[in-house]
């Protein structure tokens, strides 16, 4: 049980970062990230160690993730989300002026905005290459060859880029 | 909570060749990130798990009425009476071991690549579309053998007006609930097709 504690007190902040860029609105990120860290939970009684928790519990929670916005479609269309300007957690309020908001806060809004819109697999790739995965660990969470990862790579961070041409 | 935790970027040798873990990754990471509540999440896990098996009990109890009736009644039965039974009842065989199949499914989640977890997951609810169009249609299907088992009896004899009248009031109870029936397969049909269309073109989009 405090081995359990132990990963989600470590990799906490990365799960809730796979929810994120599933989901822009605060109420369902916080549904997701519930919902993937139960996975996880259920997933770790049978890690064997054959790869790193991180990767292990990566392909997890990108998997729930999956299954979340395939779910959604009974309630609200995941992408009416995705392209929401006014989420409830604000950050992408456009009643709060420029003043109001720090240059960091507003760079991340448009990179989480920006990354949302890719399509599934451009977006995991290049999150889970922001999370630091090498190619070989990013191709074992997808099911991509390394040489697939990098060409998709290179086009989601080009794709980033565009919307964020200062970082 | 920011990120706070102790799992950071790897060292330069782990991470991504040839791409700088430039300034993206560090604005990437410095997200507000919410907190797992630990007490949710176990109270979540167990009543989950509970769930799960009393559905899975639910699942097994559908098939004793038909049990009940083949071992009660069928020595009773006319020839086309038994056969009628027993192809429900093989029929449903089927349907019982793929839904038990489904929740112990649901109820341990792997470490599939994605791609694998989606193609499998597409392929289920492809499955589960199938699933809610045969039960919306065997609503209609049963209560039309059923219509034939009345009227067999009925031209065997076997029905009296008095027990006539009551097998009519039995199916025109029935029958409302197999059309409230039919209206939720249906809407589990849209529901499921919905889905798959929405796993189709995340799997296309590459």
């Amino acid at each position: 049980m405090q081995e359990f504690e132990d990963v989600f007190a470590q990799y906490g902040a990365l799960l809730s970062r796979v929810a994120n860029s599933y989901e822009a609105n605060e109420a369902m990120q916080q549904e997701l990230l519930q919902e993937i860290a139960i996975a996880v939970w259920q997933g770790l009684s049978r890690f064997k160690g054959d790869s790193s928790v991180k990767t292990y519990i990566l392909k997890i929670a990108h998997n729930r993730a999956v299954t979340h916005v395939a779910s959604q479609v009974k309630r609200l269309d995941t992408h009416q989300y995705d392209h929401d300007n006014i989420g409830s957690d604000g950050f992408l309020s456009t009643t709060n002026s420029p003043e109001e908001v720090s240059s960091q806060q507003q760079s991340l809004e448009r990179l989480l905005h920006a990354v949302r819109a890719l399509p599934l697999q451009p977006r995991q790739v290049l999150t889970l290459s922001l999370e630091g995965l090498s190619y070989d660990e990013i191709a074992d969470v997808c099911g991509l060859t390394k040489n697939h990862v990098g060409v998709i790579l290179k086009r989601a961070r080009h794709s980033i880029m565009q919307e964020q041409p200062h970082a | 909570m920011h990120n706070s935790d102790n799992e950071k970027l790897n060292k330069p040798s782990e991470a991504v060749k040839n791409e700088p873990n430039d300034a993206l990754s560090a604005l990437w990471q410095a997200q507000t990130v919410t907190t797992i509540n630990l007490d949710e999440v176990k109270a979540s896990l167990g009543s989950e798990r509970t769930k799960q098996r009393w559905y899975m009990v639910l699942d097994l109890l559908m098939i004793v009425p038909g049990i009940y009736v083949f071992f009660k009644y069928w020595d009773n039965m006319s020839y086309i009476a038994q056969m009628i039974i027993l192809f429900i009842s093989i029929s449903s065989l089927p349907f019982l071991a793929y839904q038990l199949w489904l929740r112990s499914e649901a109820a341990f989640y792997k470490n599939a690549q994605t791609a694998d977890h989606l193609a499998k997951l597409t392929k289920q609810i492809k499955n589960n579309v199938r699933i809610a169009y045969m039960t919306k249609h065997s609503t209609w299907i049963g209560m039309a053998f059923g219509a034939g088992l009345a009227l067999e009896r009925l031209f065997s004899g076997e029905l009296t007006s008095e027990k006539l009248a009551r097998m009519v009031v039995v199916m025109s109870s029935i029958s409302i609930v197999m059309l409230m029936w039919y209206v939720w397969a249906h809407k589990r049909q849209k529901r499921f097709e919905r889905q798959f269309e929405t796993l189709k073109s995340m799997a296309q989009q590459r």
